[in-house]
């Protein structure tokens, strides 16, 4: 297959992916300044667990009229709507976010990182279980864990570029705050600043990213894209606003190497996101070192012709 | 604060505290370690709640510099963005607000500077500018100047004394009342699981 076939037929999810990949480092950003980076894990496995329970729960539900999609089966079965499953995969994100909160506040991070890395062994275990009482469901989770880029379509990129404008916005608007409440939660309270609505706005544009992520190109792109470019890029940001824009730079790098791999070798989309990442983070953190190496020798070449 | 009793869970480090600071007012705060200081002002600046008695604050925006850093120092934030946060001011006027007040400090030109590459001293100074940025009516200082030296801590000091002659109100703990010769009107003291305030030179 050529390119430009490679460029028609995968057009919507090429989209789809460029708005993840653009969007979720920016999330990621927040996540990994705060240490809470795990969460960019366990809350795609909660919104899969979500979608899971969605399927199990499907025939009790199923005569409520926006649970089915389109003439309500196929094959036999009801096909639950996509609205059904994101309702699903929210209350469960949802309910994540608000336990992570709460131990966040009894325990100090510690104890919270405990509580993330217990949920998503939760999830993980009940999205196994969940499917096994759904062989639909079954089949449909675990595409959507192992990814279902190249099964997305215009609605599915609306969608993601609706979710992209918000967070997008959010950010613009917000980042200050939410860096601050984040930074310095106490500074942030005893000069009024609000800390709590910054840290409410960072969750809901982390939930309704994860869910409409994970629904769309899949949980496998929302792990790597949400974390792997923040990480890599951190330490080599001068400041919070550089972070915010190179993370998501790193991130439409990664997705365009991961898209490349996926052409070349013929290789599954949502794997080779995650490879993307860690190639163009690799290079990223490779091509620092040098420069931070070549600033260096210089330095010392100019103290010595100073000493002279 | 009115009767006020201040503590953590089923320990309280103070009671009885009866107190009332008008505007304009510049309190040291001085006492033992562990006597209660920085209850007192974390009280102070509402972020602790009082286990009994009433705290009525007619300030709206309040100046805090803690005594340990209590900051993320994960966040890849400069030395500018630190100091910054604190104006009222939005770009170029805030930075160029945060630019003086660290240039105040004795840190010009550490604005671009990564906040976690910074010594204790530089960082707390940062914490301090931040504040004065603020513009706010009630500055409250936990210990500025205790992992300073002399000569840092002496520019912490006239930034803090400009503020005061601005008319803010100021809290400062600290172990040596003395360094603020001239300016306090009013001196607390907590021990015993109490506080005295003295009223030095208040019209």
């Amino acid at each position: 297959m050529d390119l430009s076939t490679f460029v028609q037929l995968f057009t919507w999810p090429l989209i789809a992916l460029g708005l993840v990949a653009l969007t979720a480092p920016v999330v990621g950003a927040f996540l990994v300044a705060r240490g809470t980076a795990f969460h960019g894990i366990a809350l795609p496995q909660v919104a899969a667990f979500g979608v899971a329970v969605g399927f199990a729960l499907l025939p009790f539900v199923q005569d409520l009229p926006w649970t089915v999609a389109g003439d309500g089966h196929s094959h036999g079965s009801a096909e639950p709507s996509r609205g059904y499953l994101a309702l699903c995969a929210a209350v469960f994100v949802v309910a994540a976010l608000g336990l992570f909160e709460t131990r966040r506040g009894r325990g100090g991070r510690g104890d919270q990182g405990a509580t993330v890395a217990a949920t998503f062994a939760i999830a993980s275990g009940g999205t196994a279980l969940a499917a096994q009482l759904s062989p639909l469901g079954g089949i449909h989770v675990g595409a959507l864990l192992g990814g279902e880029t190249l099964s997305t379509g215009p609605f599915d990129a609306a969608v993601l570029g609706g979710v992209a404008l918000l967070v997008l916005a959010a950010t613009i608007a917000g980042w200050r705050p939410i860096t601050l409440a984040g930074l310095d939660p106490e500074y942030a309270r005893a000069a009024g600043k609000r800390p709590r609505l910054a840290d409410l706005t960072l969750h809901a544009m982390t939930a309704v990213l994860v869910i409409a992520g994970s629904l769309t190109v899949g949980a496998l792109p929302m792990f790597a894209l949400l974390v792997i470019p923040a990480m890599v890029v951190r330490d080599r940001s001068a400041s919070m606003a550089r972070f915010l824009v190179a993370a998501p730079a790193l991130g439409l790098a990664s997705a365009s190497v991961g898209a490349g791999l996926a052409f070349r070798f013929d290789l599954s989309m949502d794997a080779s996101v995650v490879a993307g990442c860690v190639l163009a983070g690799g290079g990223a953190g490779l091509g620092g070192a040098l420069l931070a190496v070549r600033r260096r020798a210089r330095s010392s070449v100019s103290n010595s012709s100073a000493s002279d | 604060m009115r009767g006020v009793s201040l503590g953590y869970g089923d320990r309280t480090v103070l009671s009885g505290i009866d107190l009332e600071l008008e505007r304009g007012a510049f309190a040291t705060v001085t006492g033992p370690s562990g006597s209660g200081k920085s209850t007192f002002l974390r009280a102070a600046a509402g972020l602790l709640p009082a286990e009994s008695g009433a705290i009525e604050r007619s300030f709206q925006r309040v100046g805090w510099v803690p005594q340990a850093e209590s900051l993320g120092l994960l966040h890849p934030v400069s030395a500018l963005e630190v100091a910054s946060a604190g104006s009222a001011r939005r770009g170029r006027a805030a930075r160029t607000e945060a630019e003086a007040a660290l240039e105040a400090l004795g840190l010009a030109g550490r604005g671009a500077s990564r906040f976690v590459e910074l010594s204790g001293g530089q960082r707390q100074r940062v914490l301090v500018a931040r504040a004065l940025v603020q513009g706010a009516e009630l500055l409250i200082f936990d210990e500025p100047t205790s992992a300073l030296d002399d000569a840092s801590s002496v520019l912490v000091r006239e930034a803090v004394a400009r503020r005061a002659r601005e008319g803010a109100t100021i809290l400062y703990a600290t172990h040596q009342p003395g360094e603020l010769h001239g300016l306090e009107t009013h001196r607390i003291t907590t021990g015993g699981g109490g506080i005295q305030c003295e009223v030095l030179a208040w019209t």
